[in-house]
């Protein structure tokens, strides 16, 4: 009994770890390290992503003495090599620099990936140079969602709903194939699957003449703990209508997307539920011979 | 003596002879086995003319046996006089022996190279017809005669240069020296002056006359300053006409003082000194020169028109005047005089320094020189490329400091004392201060003068701390 017990402790224990090995916005293990910062201000959603970077003109005592001015920052990234690269030569929509010796370094429109930047302290004629202190980012791939149904029918009535052996609707992420991660970095090797992040899948009905509202009150909100890439909506809907299904995807760790598709695609599958028919009404008439 | 030329200059077995000598020598108190001179030290004249009832009136040497006593500055003087109707001579024989004795004379081997100073007065230019130098064999005694004085007389004479082909060789006045290659084995050489009716008197000084042979040199003989040439060229004009002097000109050889060239009133002529030292150079020496412009102040020397100041090894140049080179250090001394002291690393070797004035239009008038010396002391880079390279992070090499730096011939060591002391392991220093450095060369032994530098070694500072800010993530 005691063996019983034990087992199933470690057990979950065990499901415990994994649970917490997802990315997600209270945990970013698996983006740590390199990754600079204590918690989320360091992960980037792919879209629209701009930060500032900005180093202190004095010294710090890290591998060296404390409270020296700087009479230049000198930035660079970290490529694939792990050596100095130069700004202009990253993949980037913009770099630049500013701000007392070159203190300040703003970043616009990062590719998903790791990326590090790392400033350079320098003394007066360049005399004393710093060693490179580092900051790492990360920036999350966009997703590509697919929904599709196992639905024999897409009518059925009020009162006979889909056998539950055919009413899933399987929502698929994967990581958008025409946002490549970054390659300029040493850190490639260790980029994170899909698979090693929370999604949150939030499901939607919507009438066929009408828009999605992710605002509104989803059908379901699931958050899978594991196989993390699919999520699954039962229809069990009775409102009678012409309904289109949604489906929105998007990263836990980070608001980033949201990622969204309907059922059907460009011409959305429309799922109708039709009301119960009433009795039939039986009438009796004089047959002429 | 047999004197071969086993050692003509940059000759690669010469240099391995000397390197493989010079090594041994280390051992024996830091000398250096060079080239050095020897001088021709037994001398005779031999006086003729012609006979006027009983009274010989001959050409004349006088002084004789300055020419051979070993003082550079002395020297004879050899005259046949003015308005004489008939032959005079005066020859003077300069013998190389090994003790001054006659009878110890030597055999020096045919195309040895020997040189002679002599002094060319511009007046005699028009004589130099009556101008014979050659050298001899077999030198005797001879006796008072009708139309000679007792002396000495060479039963072979090997003429080599006069009239135009002296003319040639000195093209100016003053001091010159005179080098000659005799084809036939010889004992010495002489200088024969000859004269019939002159209008003006033929005179010239006869220093000395030697060879180079390979000897011992101490360290602080090695570079010292021991003869000198002054005088005036033609330049863009007759030579009857120069103008131009040197006041003084010994004094930047035995330290009496500063000398000036003054250029005269025939600014297209030129005036020249040339400082001539013990040997020749190693390389890339150090050639110093401080010079004074009367009108006071740093010299601008893009402006010193005509002004050039030239190493040369025997005849030759070596590398570009002193006062164009691209790595020239000048620098205003301190003081009231204005002093300017050039100092230009000379990569090949040399073993004598020429400054000469004039022979263009608006030519420097004069100048003050008080200093032409020769050093090997590291040679340090301008103060303004010095400070950069002495003022590193955490260490600084302080080899970088030198200039010349010439491993391959020299060891350098660093002290942080002047005098005494143990040198430092290495170059590398980690605390600011002052050091000195010394060159030792590695075939002498000899040591340098030890050069202050400044070091100044900065902390290195911490990384800088970086913080991200706003942070637009949608």
């Amino acid at each position: 009994m005691l063996k019983t017990g034990l087992v199933a402790l470690f057990l979950l224990a065990g499901l415990t770890v994994s649970a917490q090995q997802l990315i997600s916005s209270t945990d970013q293990t698996k983006l740590r390290p390199p990754l600079s910062g204590t918690g989320t201000e360091t992960i980037f959603a792919h879209e629209n992503t701009s930060f500032r970077l900005t180093a202190s003109t004095t010294s710090s005592s890290t591998d060296g003495q404390a409270d020296i001015t700087f009479d230049n920052i000198k930035w660079y990234f970290k490529n694939d090599a792990g050596g100095f690269g130069d700004l202009p030569d990253l993949n980037l929509t913009t770099a630049a620099v500013s701000g007392t010796a070159n203190s300040q370094l703003t970043l616009n429109g990062l590719k998903p990936g790791f990326y590090t930047f790392m400033a350079v302290g320098e003394t007066a004629g360049e005399v004393c140079v710093t060693e490179p202190e580092e900051f790492t980012v990360f920036v999350l791939p966009p997703l590509t969602v697919t929904l599709s149904s196992d639905l024999q029918s897409n009518i059925y009535c009020q009162d006979d709903l889909p056998p539950t052996s055919n009413n899933t609707l399987t929502a698929s992420v994967s990581f958008d194939a025409t946002h490549s991660l970054n390659t300029q970095t040493p850190y490639s090797s260790t980029n994170p699957t899909l698979g090693d992040f929370e999604l949150r899948y939030r499901w939607y009905k919507v009438t066929e003449n009408g828009t999605l509202d992710i605002q509104a009150t989803p059908l379901a909100i699931h958050t899978p703990s594991a196989n993390t890439t699919t999520d699954t909506y039962n229809v069990v809907e009775t409102e009678l209508g012409r309904w289109k299904y949604y489906v929105v995807v998007d990263y836990t760790v980070k608001n980033s997307g949201p990622y969204q598709t309907v059922l059907g695609g460009g011409t959305p599958t429309i799922i109708e539920v039709t009301p119960k028919p009433g009795r039939p009404t039986i009438t009796i008439e004089a047959v002429t011979p | 003596m047999d004197i071969r030329h086993w050692y003509p200059c940059y000759n690669s077995a010469f240099i391995a002879f000397i390197l493989l000598l010079g090594l041994v020598q280390v051992g024996y108190g830091q000398s250096l086995i060079t080239k050095k001179r020897t001088y021709a030290n037994f001398q005779g004249t031999y006086e003729t003319g012609i006979n006027l009832a009983l009274v010989l009136v001959t050409g004349t040497v006088s002084n004789a046996s300055n020419a051979t006593n070993g003082n550079v500055k002395s020297y004879s003087t050899l005259n046949v006089p003015v308005g004489v109707a008939g032959v005079l001579t005066a020859t003077q024989y300069l013998e190389f022996t090994t003790n001054g004795q006659h009878t110890n004379r030597i055999l020096i081997d045919a195309n040895t190279a020997v040189t002679l100073k002599i002094t060319f007065p511009k007046e005699i230019l028009g004589l130099l017809s009556g101008i014979e130098i050659g050298s001899f064999t077999e030198l005797k005694s001879v006796n008072a005669g009708l139309v000679n004085r007792a002396g000495y007389r060479a039963d072979n004479h090997n003429p080599i240069v006069s009239g135009s082909s002296l003319l040639s060789l000195i093209n100016g006045a003053g001091e010159f020296e005179i080098t000659i290659m005799p084809n036939q084995s010889f004992n010495g050489v002489y200088m024969k002056l000859l004269g019939n009716g002159l209008s003006v008197a033929l005179t010239n000084n006869f220093f000395h006359a030697y060879i180079l042979e390979n000897g011992s040199v101490s360290c602080i003989e090695r570079d010292k300053a021991i003869d000198k040439l002054s005088g005036v060229r033609a330049g863009g004009i007759n030579l009857l006409n120069a103008t131009g002097s040197v006041t003084n000109p010994w004094g930047v050889v035995d330290g009496s003082g500063p000398m000036t060239l003054n250029l005269g009133t025939q600014v297209l002529s030129e005036v020249f000194h040339t400082t001539i030292f013990n040997t020749a150079s190693r390389p890339n020496q150090v050639a110093k020169v401080v010079i004074q412009n009367p009108g006071g102040g740093l010299l601008n020397l893009n402006l010193l028109t005509g002004l050039k100041i030239q190493p040369f090894l025997g005849n030759t140049p070596v590398g570009t005047p002193i006062n164009e080179s691209q790595v020239l250090s000048l620098r205003l001394l301190p003081g009231p005089e204005g002093k300017n002291e050039l100092m230009v690393p000379v990569a090949g070797s040399f073993d004598r320094i020429e400054i000469k004035m004039g022979g263009v239009a608006g030519a420097l008038g004069s100048l003050i020189v008080h200093e032409v010396s020769r050093t090997f002391d590291p040679f340090l880079y301008p103060a303004h490329e010095l400070d950069e390279k002495l003022m590193q992070c955490e260490s600084v090499d302080l080899k970088e400091a030198i200039l010349n730096y010439q491993p391959m011939n020299y060891d350098y060591n660093y002290y942080t004392v002047v005098s005494g002391g143990v040198p430092m392991s290495n170059s590398i220093v980690t605390e600011s201060g002052t050091y000195y450095i010394e060159a030792v060369d590695k075939i002498s032994g000899c040591s340098s003068a030890r050069i202050a530098v400044e070091a100044n070694v900065l902390p290195l500072p911490g990384k800088p701390h970086l913080t991200i800010t706003d942070a637009v993530n949608e």
